[in-house]
């Protein structure tokens, strides 16, 4: 462009325009905290950026989810709790029936009591956590049993977790491999069901059968809980590599785009300064001319 | 006597010499800040001195000259002409570096990124129908964003072709008006005008030339008559006598169906590929080369995330043990990015089961693993967007730099100039006060003669 400003005057105010967009460049990078507010400021770790970004963001989501499925997992592990002590109480009530002492009224009372474990087992599988039954397997807007413990509703199951290191790993059963299994000695129900009708017909080498029944399928019951102690295990686990993965990549991050605050302070009062003195000198460079002297 | 007549008259000629050195320092002193002026000198001529033939010698007013450099002109129009075209090339890239944000969580990687944390956090509970909801959410997003960087796409290529209409006009503006200032310098130099230099004209020339130089590299040829040919890029006339050959603007569609614009010159004739300097070229650049690459850049990656998400989506089952509906329509023919859609999918359509367990969470790890899978072209999404971003970044530092190196280059090429033919005050000065002395010297000079004449005639008394 044509200017009638003399060359020296041009110069000096590029000159001044450069200092002045260092120090309009520190005293952003300051005020923000962020040394890079645009693709321009360095663009060789750009690319870097936007990788730690989104590998930041699909860890923390990983983290989360980890968090929800510990809920589960430490929710389904207290089901499990729960139904070995019910078991346990099972194999008190089977014991009392199967002695000599008992007489079939006093069997009918404990055959009630089966009944009650049952049913307890049964409460059991419909367990819960935010509105999912969490051992209906895929299906988990249906309840696994409702009163007739005899027929699964649920699906199975094919969920896993995602492990922050990208594997998965599995961390649910569903109700009918726990309570309900095909094997008959793992089978929960099958042998409440075995010992109540044994203690209601008053069949004494029933009621022995269905005690071995019932502590088989205590032991079942024990390697389920134990199942889900493993998963409690993957899952802390899993939460702990997370939690690392999440510092270390935010703090690559700070180490790309956060400020250095002593450098940029630095670059802030030296832009200063020589703005300064620019102006300060070109201020004691204007001098007349020949013209000035002559009378 | 009739030799102190002589030098009378000698002397009068002398003190008229030394007005027009004098007018002419002061038309420099005038001029001192006018852009385009070159300083002017009288060169007062000495006359034939031989008293033994009566001549007496003296001093005639003589020709005025100007200190005009043409190579420190051509100089500073060159270094125009690249300092031009890198301002333009910067600020055109200036206009692209919002395209793709670095901002943690805004614009199209913190959509994409989250797109594929919604994934992941349904692979939690794939049936939870708020979950999916959120989803749907995040794909429209998704979508919006690839929409909203093709219209900074759009808009940088609508504000280039503008600009480029606007400097054509102004190329050809300033070629009328350069044969306008010939014709004028014609009338000038014709004997019945006198014959003798307008400063005035030749400033207006030299400005229109360096003012053509922002806009388009040329060459030029000074005829005897003091007018100038013009000819743009390499060779092409635009301007010569008292005719211009105007240029405009042209399209072309190649086979990769994106819309070249061509410099065409007044016959017609494509001569784009000679424009190398001034803002012409950084826009023909920007237009046919920049905007294109970036566009093909971000409707590759539109394409791919689309692309690969409905693809796992087709290969799932959703709630109802159906084959998963697209999430994405785009069309390619005219731009994935600009075109994409969300596609309207409901909440049960999404597959987020593997065939056969139906209720699984197997397609939504899937999907989630998406954003860490490298792609066809090596490169996982994020890392497609922070490649694009780095190169639009590095292009615009390098314009920048470049840009900065031009401004010192010209500053140098004008601080010569002024050198070679500005004005200096110091010197018109110290020019002055030799003109007025030899002035005075010569007034001394015509009264002594005078008195001795008057002496003369008095003796005849």
């Amino acid at each position: 462009m044509i200017s009638s400003l003399r060359t020296s005057d041009e110069i000096f105010v590029a000159s001044a325009q450069r200092i002045s967009a260092r120090i309009d460049t520190a005293n952003r990078q300051i005020n923000s905290g962020k040394r890079i507010h645009s693709a321009s400021d360095a663009p060789d770790q750009v690319a870097t950026l936007f990788t730690l970004r989104s590998n930041l963001g699909r860890m923390e989501q990983v983290d989360s989810n980890l968090s929800q499925i510990r809920t589960e997992v430490d929710t389904a592990e207290g089901a499990l709790q729960s139904a070995v002590r019910l078991m346990d109480r099972a194999l008190t009530l089977g014991a009392q029936g199967d002695t000599s002492f008992s007489n079939p009224q006093a069997r009918r009372f404990l055959a009630d009591e089966i009944q009650g474990v049952l049913d307890s087992m049964t409460g059991l599988t419909q367990t819960a956590v935010q509105g999912r039954y969490i051992f209906a397997g895929d299906t988990d807007q249906t309840r696994p049993y409702d009163t007739d413990e005899s027929f699964y509703a649920g699906s199975e199951t094919s969920r896993r977790a995602l492990h922050p290191l990208g594997t998965t790993f599995a961390i649910a059963h569903t109700a009918q491999q726990i309570f309900d299994n095909e094997d008959a000695s793992r089978n929960v129900f099958g042998s409440l069901r075995a010992m109540r009708d044994a203690l209601l017909a008053d069949d004494s080498a029933a009621i022995s059968t269905a005690m071995d029944g019932l502590r088989s399928s205590s032991s079942h019951l024990s390697e389920e809980l134990a199942f889900y102690g493993g998963a409690q295990g993957r899952v802390a686990d899993a939460q702990e590599t997370a939690k690392a993965e999440v510092l270390r990549m935010k703090t690559q991050i700070a180490g790309i785009e956060d400020t250095d605050l002593l450098t940029a302070s630095l670059e802030l009062s030296t832009a200063t300064r020589d703005y300064q003195a620019a102006l300060q000198a070109r201020a004691k460079s204007e001098r007349g001319s020949l013209f000035d002297f002559l009378g | 006597m009739s030799g102190l007549f002589g030098a009378l008259g000698q002397t009068a000629t002398a003190m008229r010499a030394f007005e027009r050195s004098t007018a002419a320092i002061q038309n420099n002193v005038a001029n001192v800040s006018t852009p385009g002026y070159a300083r002017m000198r009288h060169m007062p001529q000495a006359d034939r001195f031989e008293p033994s033939e009566g001549v007496f010698g003296g001093v005639l007013p003589g020709a005025v000259i100007s200190y005009r450099n043409r190579f420190t002109e051509a100089a500073v129009r060159e270094r125009t002409s690249q300092w031009a075209r890198q301002d333009q090339s910067a600020s055109q890239m200036g206009q692209l570096e919002p395209l793709v944000s670095v901002t943690a969580g805004s614009g199209m990687a913190g959509a994409i990124d989250r797109l594929f944390q919604s994934f992941s956090q349904l692979s939690v509970a794939p049936n939870d129908l708020n979950a999916r909801q959120v989803v749907l959410t995040r794909a429209e997003e998704v979508a919006g964003s690839f929409q909203q960087a093709a219209g900074t796409v759009d808009a940088a290529r609508g504000q280039i072709d503008s600009e480029m209409r606007s400097t054509v006009r102004k190329v050809n503006e300033l070629a009328a008006r350069i044969v306008e200032l010939n014709v004028a310098k014609r009338r000038n130099l014709a004997p019945e005008a006198g014959g003798s230099p307008d400063s005035g004209l030749d400033a207006a020339m030299h400005n229109a030339l360096e003012e053509l130089a922002e806009h388009v590299d040329f060459q030029m040829l000074e005829q005897a008559d003091g007018s100038v040919s013009i000819f743009v890029g390499g060779g092409q006339l635009l301007a010569i006598g008292d005719r211009t050959y105007p240029i405009s603007l042209g399209t072309q569609t190649p086979e990769d169906g994106v819309q070249r614009r061509t410099v065409l010159n007044s016959e017609g004739l494509d001569i784009t590929a000679t424009i190398q300097g001034g803002r012409l070229a950084g826009q023909l650049d920007g237009y046919n080369r920049v905007i294109p690459m970036v566009a093909a850049d971000l409707n590759a990656l539109a394409e791919s995330v689309a692309g690969e998400v409905n693809f796992a989506l087709q290969s799932g089952v959703d709630m109802n043990g159906a084959p998963g509906a697209d999430l994405f329509t785009y069309d390619n023919s005219i731009g994935a990015a600009g075109t994409m859609r969300f596609s309207g999918a409901g909440v049960r359509e999404l597959a987020m089961a593997l065939p056969g367990q139906e209720g699984g969470n197997g397609n939504a790890l899937l999907l989630a693993g998406l954003a860490s899978q490298k792609q066809t072209n090596g490169y996982t999404f994020g890392e497609s967007l922070g490649n694009l971003a780095g190169s639009i970044g590095r292009e615009l530092q390098g314009q920048r730099d470049r840009a900065s190196v031009s401004v010192s280059l010209l500053a140098q090429a004008k601080s010569q100039r002024q050198q070679d033919q500005g004005v200096s005050l110091d010197e018109e000065a110290a020019q002055l006060v030799a003109v007025q002395r030899a002035y005075q010297a010569a007034a001394q000079i015509f009264r002594t003669i005078n008195e001795m004449t008057q002496d003369v005639i008095n003796m005849a008394r």
